[in-house]
């Protein structure tokens, strides 16, 4: 492979380079780019920079995950229901009560809302402003396979947060940490890589 | 390894911000003829890329000397004629370069063993970054949470295969039924969404507090 004075880094090579993980042939030619193209360092400050927090980050997740399996464990030996039980509990709980009573009760500032969104064109589910999300979206008929894109867009048609989830059964849940200004807002399911939304929601945070 | 592909991409980043391309043979021709310009070029051309190379891998300390040293050899190198292909001139800096850094590294080895030798309870150099350097990392890895958990479970597998795991992409697309396309897509999406959390953070921090 040659490098010519031309021609810019790949971001897969820039990548595997800052996790030291790109071949002997190909580091050298990256590197004697790099002794002479400015927005390639750049953007290899960059990479190490995302590269280094998403290796802490990783570790730090499996970490808490372990804690996690382990304390359920403990749970487990003296018979008491593990969190993952009571949470799972609670979001059900959340899903009907907000699909019952909509907003009568006002959540507690920061806290997330469940919302379970259906299928039913025109209607427009109402949730409350300033608070995250643990949305249940109907899925159904989609035949999604084993991921789904969903997208949170403005009024406007501005992306303001997305996911890519893995369908359970005939629903799509996503949680979008987002708190929601008053407003109207959409929230698409797509396939992933691709912007085209099989089905939309609406949704209005006031 | 990973197979990556072409590593360099003419298309990558932005075509107006392309590195000059000075025609090394006529640079080389006028260092040996002891032309002050032409000396002048090539401090231009490398010294910049071998201060960030050698600060990467060594750290700020005697920087300064670093690179000057490495130009030195570079320059001394051409004028004695040492340079077989002129037009490989960027792959002999970079040789130099690294010759420089396993050199220093070689050294401080030998220094720390020695030290050992001495006096077992010397303090080892701990290379530990300062308070604000550690924080930003903080910061940044908490981003990385967010990115992380805003993901399916699935997808951030799939990454902390990746970058914690070190397993190659054709491992992870083959045991996570996934095309190259695919794990490519999780990856670029990962990084938007890292650098908008930080654009994010950034901008809050900048909005005046009454
Ligand atoms: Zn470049």
């Amino acid at each position: 492979m040659e490098a010519t004075f031309e021609d810019h880094c790949t971001d897969d090579a820039l990548e595997l380079y800052a996790l030291g993980r790109l071949g002997g042939k190909h580091t050298e030619a990256l590197e004697e780019h790099l002794l002479i193209c400015e927005p390639c360092r750049e953007r290899l400050d960059e990479t190490d920079i995302f590269v280094r927090a998403m290796k802490g980050a990783a570790a730090r997740l499996r970490l808490e995950q372990k804690t996690e399996s382990f304390a359920a464990r403990v749970a487990r030996a003296f018979q008491v229901p593990a969190f993952p039980v009571w949470a799972a509990s609670a979001a059900c709980l959340c899903i009907i009560a907000v699909s019952a009573v909509r907003l009568q009760q006002p959540a507690p500032a920061g806290a997330s809302i469940a919302v379970s969104l259906h299928a039913e064109r025109g209607a427009s589910q109402t949730v409350a402003a300033h608070h995250p999300l643990v949305l249940s979206l109907d899925a159904r008929g989609l035949s999604l396979g084993k991921s789904a894109h969903i997208v949170l867009v403005n009024a406007g048609g501005t992306t303001l947060e997305q996911a890519d989830v893995a369908p359970d059964n005939d629903q799509v849940h996503a949680r979008f940490s987002r708190p929601l200004d008053p407003g109207d807002y959409f929230v698409r399911i797509c396939r992933p890589g691709d912007a085209d939304p099989l089905r939309e929601f609406a949704l209005r945070a006031q | 390894m990973a197979s990556v592909g072409p590593v360099i991409d003419e298309n990558l980043p932005d075509t107006d911000a392309r590195p000059q391309q000075p025609d090394w043979v006529d640079l080389v021709n006028r260092i040996q003829r002891d032309d002050p310009q032409a000396m002048e070029e090539l401090y231009q051309v490398f010294t910049r890329g071998m201060r960030y190379y050698l600060c990467r891998q060594l750290g700020p300390q005697d920087l300064d000397d670093r690179v000057h040293d490495c130009f030195l050899i570079v320059a001394q190198a051409i004028r004695r004629g040492e340079l077989r292909e002129p037009e490989r001139l960027m792959g002999f800096a970079r040789t130099i370069v690294r010759r420089q850094i396993a050199g220093h590294i070689d050294s401080a080895v030998t220094n720390r063993r020695q030290q050992v030798d001495l006096d077992t309870s010397a303090p080892v150099p701990d290379g530990g970054m300062n308070p604000e350097a550690a924080a930003m990392n903080r910061q940044q890895e908490q981003l990385a949470v967010s990115v992380l958990k805003a993901i399916s479970r699935r997808d951030r597998e799939i990454l902390t295969r990746f970058y914690l795991d070190e397993q190659s992409q054709e491992q992870i697309c083959q045991d996570m039924s996934l095309t190259e396309t695919q794990f490519r897509l999780l990856k670029s999406r990962a990084k938007a969404r890292f650098g908008e959390l930080g654009k994010r953070r950034l901008s809050r921090r900048n909005v005046p507090v009454y």
